[in-house]
């Protein structure tokens, strides 16, 4: 169902012959993401109508009023990372907003840096580490949008000292699902970027809420985010070629992987170290992504992983604490701090991240977010993520420790690779008051018996986290999902669906992995 | 070989972008993090590698046909291997063999652009990917005195490359070339009108007849001639000599060098003294062809198996080419070992160099392309100090020299060996 010719041609005109196609290729090039085989055998999803790529936020606005003009649906990606931006209802369009690439401002006095969609993470936080200041980066990588109205939960590795991105996110420029423009936060009353919640609207609820709208409410065009202080070098010179660079870092820098004998006693050091504000980085990593991570193909990685299961699967769960100071004082006081939490909480540090140069590499991957695909994509192709509600850090453990247990079940009748059951990524943030913690899986999407296990599993993990009250996963996703997690949490489906019929009358912001108004 | 042989890198691609930028751990500032000219220029997806893959996928699995618009797209692409090293810091996958395969494909089907069409059809009747004629290969080196290997035998064969041959603005370059070597007293030959073409950038472009086809006369060439080094100034011959020739089954029988590669050995056992100021700051181009694209062939045969029934091994263990081993320090050993030479670096070196914009026939088929990732790259050089680019291929020389004049940029462009003969 092609789009009608007038309707391209007033497209057209808004964003220029060069930058809308409705060539079939490139509508495939844009339908292909990582989940659909898993989850359907085919690994494409509905083709959009059409792509545009607008340039402003006048084009999105433009484009926005022409679909609702015409009863069209429309949907905007940044990185389009994730099969989030992909549609579930047939024509619709696709806003690809990659020409809005520009960091606007960045205030160094008021710790905040103003982006568009397009800006990747590597991009503002090279830009931030030049002024002494960090950004957080969601864990899916420094290759996503430094947007932080983008992704699901918006934490990342370096959350302890960054925070998440429903905190982060300041002033923003939303273009609402009927083409209407709304400033948020003090940029809403004509006084800058700096705050999120005034004078001037303060929408934050709305506008993202628990997780973003996945696309679902509109396109978000400009925002502000909340940086952080970075005590690393302005530069920091990297030796070797890809993959096994080696950053030169100052000696004030190191990194420890914690393996705790049981999960209340990584609770308790979470908690320890994030009330302590001694890290930069407290990091569930699991033993399979330390070892995927340092490793420089999936093989080593395997070798590396069944090399340091016995020191860290076999004796507990492992954290990883990067920590980071100005002065040699300051890095003396955090480290001992640290040494005294992993004493009182049984700990014992992983001799392989002890060793200087592993170390190096290990510390610069996690600051700068860099493996995630080398962590999840490499061997298996295929990932998903399953709990992540996200609330207080023990919270977050105990979706872990469910998440392992149920895990290991389907390990050992083959289903699931055997990454040792505890595959939860998570970190501690908001001074250790926030935690967050997914069971990551790795399946293999070719097989369709592997496939029926990945439906089996994500059913049964999200009625353990109904018997269990461990909150509203991160997966649910759409009606069905929040119709079924709605009534066991405040009932929020229902005011998320009055917001979207507030927010967009016509149904005109294609909402298949938000809510829909349909009741 | 074929795209269907790339079906499970086609359908890994996670769509993570990650090949549309340089890796993340170097990424030094917002400008210049972009890896892809094809993308860089055009935005879409589809004109990424990853876009490349699922549109491949897509074809195979019969959702799209031929169009038009698909072929140039394909086609946009310099194919010069940023992509492969970005993917391949986290992946072990191959898209840069995928985006080849796409391009065989596409000349196997007739899906053919007219203007690698005059190219190739030059080729086959004159040996040459410039349409110069085949009598007139050897007049760059009139006058020279070094030996004829069709009548003489000498140790070491300088292969000009088709570029040098025909584009007479670039003849001192490869003049200066043989004078060095001569001078550092290598016994060295040229092959003159008998010279033909390496293939490779045949093969870029889709057509991998011919490059089996030169890889066997230029062996059989070698042979004959009885020499025990090739040294070309060219990175793309250099490329096919050494890597695509081995790729195909066709290795050769002496040691292939860049003449960087060469010249640098000279200046480390003595045989060039450089002994005169050459009082300039420059900046080093990687020529992709010699720099990521450069390092040696792996050969593998093998199947990708499923270790513990689910993750993905290939077995016997698969050494992936990810861009570490190029030939990135011979080129600027010998800058730095100039007098006088100031050497600044972009942001953009070695595995993860911006292209000069002339690969893959884009300088054949889409010229403006092709300049406008060249002044990428001069825009990039002028954020150095440097007054002059470097650089040690001839495609890329000419590339960006035409940029330079067409944009009025008084930055002035040199391949190396015309800045190391003024040392000596």
């Amino acid at each position: 169902m092609a789009l009608k010719r007038d309707v391209y041609r007033e497209l057209e005109d808004i964003v220029g012959t060069d930058n809308i196609s409705e060539e079939p290729a490139t509508l495939d090039a844009y339908a292909l993401h990582f989940g659909m085989k898993a989850f359907t055998g085919n690994p494409f999803a509905l083709r959009y109508e059409a792509i545009l790529l607008p340039g402003s936020t006048e084009d999105v606005q433009a484009i926005v009023k022409t679909c609702n003009k015409h009863k069209i649906k429309f949907k905007a990606l940044s990185t389009g990372w994730g099969p989030m931006s992909a549609p579930e209802s047939e024509g619709a369009i696709q806003l690809d907003l990659r020409r809005m690439n520009k960091i606007l401002e960045i205030n160094e006095k008021a710790m905040y840096a103003v982006v568009e969609p397009y800006v990747i993470c590597a991009q503002l936080q090279a830009e931030l580490m030049k002024r002494g200041l960090n950004c957080n980066i969601i864990s899916a990588g420094s290759n996503t949008s430094a947007l932080p109205l983008t992704a699901l939960m918006g934490c990342g590795k370096t959350s302890v000292s960054t925070s998440s991105n429903a905190r982060n996110v300041l002033g923003v420029e939303w273009v609402l699902p009927t083409g209407e423009i709304l400033r948020l936060g003090s940029l809403g009353s004509g006084a800058g970027w700096f705050c999120g919640d005034g004078p001037g609207p303060s929408l934050r609820g709305i506008m993202r809420g628990y997780k973003t709208p996945q696309g679902g409410l509109g396109v978000f065009t400009k925002a502000a985010t909340k940086v952080y202080h970075w005590p690393g070098p302005a530069v920091t010179q990297v030796e070797g070629a890809s993959p096994g660079y080696i950053p030169k870092l100052p000696e004030t820098f190191t990194a420890h992987y914690i393996t705790l004998p049981s999960w209340d006693k990584l609770a308790e050091a979470g908690y320890k170290i994030g009330e302590s504000e001694i890290a930069l980085v407290c990091d569930k990593t699991s033993p399979w992504f330390l070892a995927q991570n340092l490793a420089e193909n999936g093989r080593e990685g395997v070798q590396l992983f069944s090399e340091i299961r016995p020191q860290t699967l076999a004796k507990g769960i492992s954290i990883l604490v990067i920590i980071g100071a100005d002065s040699q004082r300051e890095f003396d006081y955090k480290e001992r701090v640290l040494r005294r939490i992993t004493s009182e909480t049984g700990g014992e540090f992983l001799p392989l991240v002890e060793e200087p140069t592993t170390r190096k590499k290990l510390i610069w991957h996690i600051v700068r977010s860099t493996p995630g695909s080398r962590e999840t994509f490499r061997l298996t192709v295929e990932q998903q993520p399953s709990f992540g509600a996200g609330d207080s850090w023990e919270f977050a453990v105990n979706e872990a420790e469910e998440g392992a247990k149920l895990k290991k079940k389907y390990i050992e009748k083959g289903l699931l690779m055997d990454d040792g059951a505890d595959n939860a990524w998570g970190t501690v943030y908001e001074h250790g008051h926030m935690g967050h913690m997914d069971e990551l899986f790795l399946l293999d999407p070719t097989n369709p018996a592997l496939r029926q296990s990945l439906f089996e599993f994500m059913q049964e993990s999200w009625r353990i986290s109904l018997e269990k009250s461990l909150g509203c996963p991160q997966t649910v996703m759409g009606d069905r999902a929040h119709d079924l997690f709605g009534p066991r949490t405040s009932n929020y489906h229902l005011w998320a669906r009055k917001i979207k019929k507030t927010f967009d009358p016509n149904g005109a912001s294609e909402s298949s992995r938000y809510i829909t108004a349909e009741d | 070989m074929a795209l269907e042989d790339c079906r499970d890198d086609l359908e890994g691609c996670s769509r993570c972008s990650m090949c549309k930028f340089i890796p993340m751990e170097v990424i030094s500032g917002y400008d210049f993090a972009a890896v892809c000219p094809s993308v860089s220029k055009y935005n879409f997806h589809s004109y990424s590698a990853g876009g490349k893959l699922n549109m491949a996928l897509a074809m195979l699995d019969g959702r799209i046909n031929y169009t038009d618009k698909l072929v140039e797209m394909i086609y946009q692409c310099q194919i010069c291997g940023g992509c492969d090293v970005s993917c391949k810091y986290n992946r072990d996958m191959e898209p840069l063999e995928a985006l080849y395969q796409f391009r065989i494909k596409c000349v196997g089907d007739g899906q053919l652009l007219p203007a690698h069409m005059i190219v190739i059809d030059g080729l086959r009747k004159e040996d040459n990917m410039m349409c110069g004629s085949k009598s007139e290969r050897g007049d760059w080196a009139e006058g020279l005195d070094v030996k004829d290997l069709t009548t003489e035998k000498a140790e070491v064969y300088f292969h000009a490359g088709c570029r040098y041959c025909f584009d007479k603005e670039l003849w001192p370059a490869a003049r200066s070339a043989v004078s060095l070597l001569l001078k550092a007293g290598v016994d060295v030959g040229i092959m003159g009108k008998d010279e033909t073409c390496c293939g490779g950038r045949a093969y870029e472009i889709g057509y991998q007849g011919e490059l089996t086809k030169y890889a066997e006369h230029n062996m059989e060439m070698l042979k004959t001639a009885g020499v025990k080094i090739l040294v070309t100034p060219c990175a793309d011959c250099y490329h096919a000599f050494k890597v695509l020739y081995h790729k195909i089954g066709k290795k050769l029988d002496v040691e292939v060098l860049h003449i960087t590669e060469f010249l640098d050995r000279l200046i480390k056992e003595g045989k060039l003294k450089l002994t005169k100021q050459v009082p300039m700051t420059v900046t080093y181009h990687d020529p992709c062809h010699l720099g990521r694209m450069g390092e040696p062939w792996v050969p593998w045969e093998g199947v990708r198996t499923k270790g513990s029934g689910q993750f993905i091994l290939h077995e016997p263990p698969k050494e992936f080419r990810r861009g570490t081993h190029g030939i990135y320090e011979p080129p600027r050993n010998i800058l730095k070992s100039i007098p006088g030479i100031r050497l600044v670096e972009m942001v953009r070196i070695k595995e993860r160099a911006w292209c000069c914009g002339a690969g893959g026939g884009v300088i054949d088929a889409f010229p403006d392309f092709a300049i406008w990732t060249a002044l990428e790259r001069v825009r990039e050089a002028r954020t150095t100090e440097a007054e002059a680019i470097v650089t040690a291929c001839p495609w890329c020389k000419r590339n960006l020299s035409d940029a330079v004049k067409e944009n009025g940029d008084g930055l002035r462009i040199y391949d190396i060996v015309e800045i190391l003969e003024q040392a000596i």
